[in-house]
């Protein structure tokens, strides 16, 4: 067996390559439940808001499946690369609970890859949502109560989340290992 | 059948935090990464197709001729096991011969080459295999670096099976005496995954007397299920 090849950052200079980079609308291919969108900055640990981050949104559709084709209603995948001034935002729709071992289930989530500038290789992250029963949810679980809030976006009546990301230090968001 | 994808990281992946690289002191978690069972999140992944891909190409040129030594880059996607990854979206970026970037972020002083597209997409075929036209960048110094200089390097974005095959790579020119001096290729603590960034140098994927040819295979995360023996 080979190991994986090694990850490397995708540096500052990416913007114009990648597909969709600013396609953040995970709806673009039709209406599969009710919009929603999640907002946020990205932060460093100096407290800067940062340019140039990928982040890339992978999430069920409404029923909890993940999409298997190309041509799939609801395809759950998104990018975004923050703005100068960190923001960055997506619209989609709310995923349902997702199977865990057993008869579990996992809250609904959506999984968020980070990718920059001054990142040697991918950071993964979770985003879960204030107005589901997160409770039970056996990953949210495995992060430390005190910072568990820092994973649950909070939204308002209209479905409009918001979500800022920490990269490091105080107030830093969870990671998980890959 | 079933896919694992094993915990990623040790010496064959770079250490998040480097000595030279953009303050990776500030954008590292300080906190442990929590461990994660691979569940349907994790081992599903987004599928691309054609329509993904548009019209953007596999030749950097766009048929023009371009500045710099024209070269073919060529490889196979593998997973753990040394099958091939079919249906892997491949996207490829990288500076012109002067080392400059069609990108507002890039200030420094070098010219822009209008004949040069500088990226390229495509899905890799039943084999694994991609293949794409370039010319070979150049080096360019990083901002406030104390003159660190990059290497001549092609950025590679692959998804393979699954949100766990998740990759982003540089790959390296054979022979160049800044490879290793250079902070980001030299933040893998294995030399042989430094190795394996490294093209090679290959005369069947070149083209006779109009361009060099380079071969760079590249392994994604995720293997078969070994079977219990015993």
């Amino acid at each position: 067996m080979t190991r994986p090849s090694a990850g490397q950052t995708l540096g500052p200079f990416y913007n114009y390559a990648l597909m969709g980079a600013n396609e953040f609308d995970l709806t673009r291919g039709g209406q599969h439940g009710p919009a929603i969108t999640i907002t946020g900055k990205l932060f460093d640990g100096e407290g800067a808001a940062r340019r140039d981050f990928l982040l890339e949104w992978w999430q069920a559709d409404a029923s909890g499946q993940y999409a298997n084709t190309a041509d799939a209603p609801f395809r759950g995948f998104g990018r975004c690369i923050t703005k100068p001034d960190g923001s960055f935002s997506f619209k989609t729709i709310k995923p349902g609970a997702v199977p865990f071992e057993g008869n579990s289930w996992q809250a609904p989530h959506a999984s968020l890859g980070i990718f920059g500038p001054g990142l040697m290789r991918r950071i993964v992250t979770r985003v879960y949502f204030a107005d589901e029963d997160n409770t039970a949810c056996p990953v949210l679980n495995l992060v430390p109560e005190a910072r568990r809030g820092k994973l649950i976006a909070r939204g308002d009546s209209a479905g409009a989340y918001t979500l800022d990301i920490r990269m490091s230090g105080e107030g830093e968001t969870p990671f998980f290992a890959e | 059948m079933t896919r694992v994808y094993e915990p990623f990281g040790g010496p064959s992946q770079p250490d998040l935090r480097t000595k030279r690289y953009m303050r990776t002191n500030v954008t590292a978690p300080a906190e442990a990464l929590i461990e994660l069972p691979r569940t349907a999140t994790e081992t599903s992944g987004p599928v691309f197709g054609a329509a993904d891909v548009g019209d953007v190409g596999v030749d950097l040129t766009n048929g023009n001729t371009v500045l710099g030594s024209l070269s073919v880059i060529a490889g196979q996607v593998l997973d753990e096991d040394g099958r091939p990854v079919a249906n892997a979206l491949v996207e490829f970026w990288q500076a012109n011969a002067s080392g400059k970037y069609p990108h507002e972020v890039d200030t420094r002083p070098a010219p822009q080459d209008p004949h040069f597209t500088g990226a390229g997409r495509m899905l890799t075929d039943a084999e694994g295999r991609y293949k794409f036209t370039t010319i070979k960048p150049g080096a360019y110094p990083v901002p406030s670096s104390n003159n660190w200089w990059r290497p001549p390097h092609i950025h590679f974005s692959l998804y393979g099976d699954a949100f766990a095959s998740r990759l982003i790579t540089q790959m390296y020119f054979p022979g160049d005496p800044l490879n290793s001096i250079d902070g980001i290729l030299q933040a893998v603590p294995d030399a042989a995954a430094r190795t394996r960034l490294i093209a090679q140098q290959d005369e069947s994927v070149g083209i006779h007397e109009h361009a060099l040819g380079y071969r760079f295979d590249i392994v994604l995360r995720g293997h078969s299920e070994t079977p219990m023996v015993g």
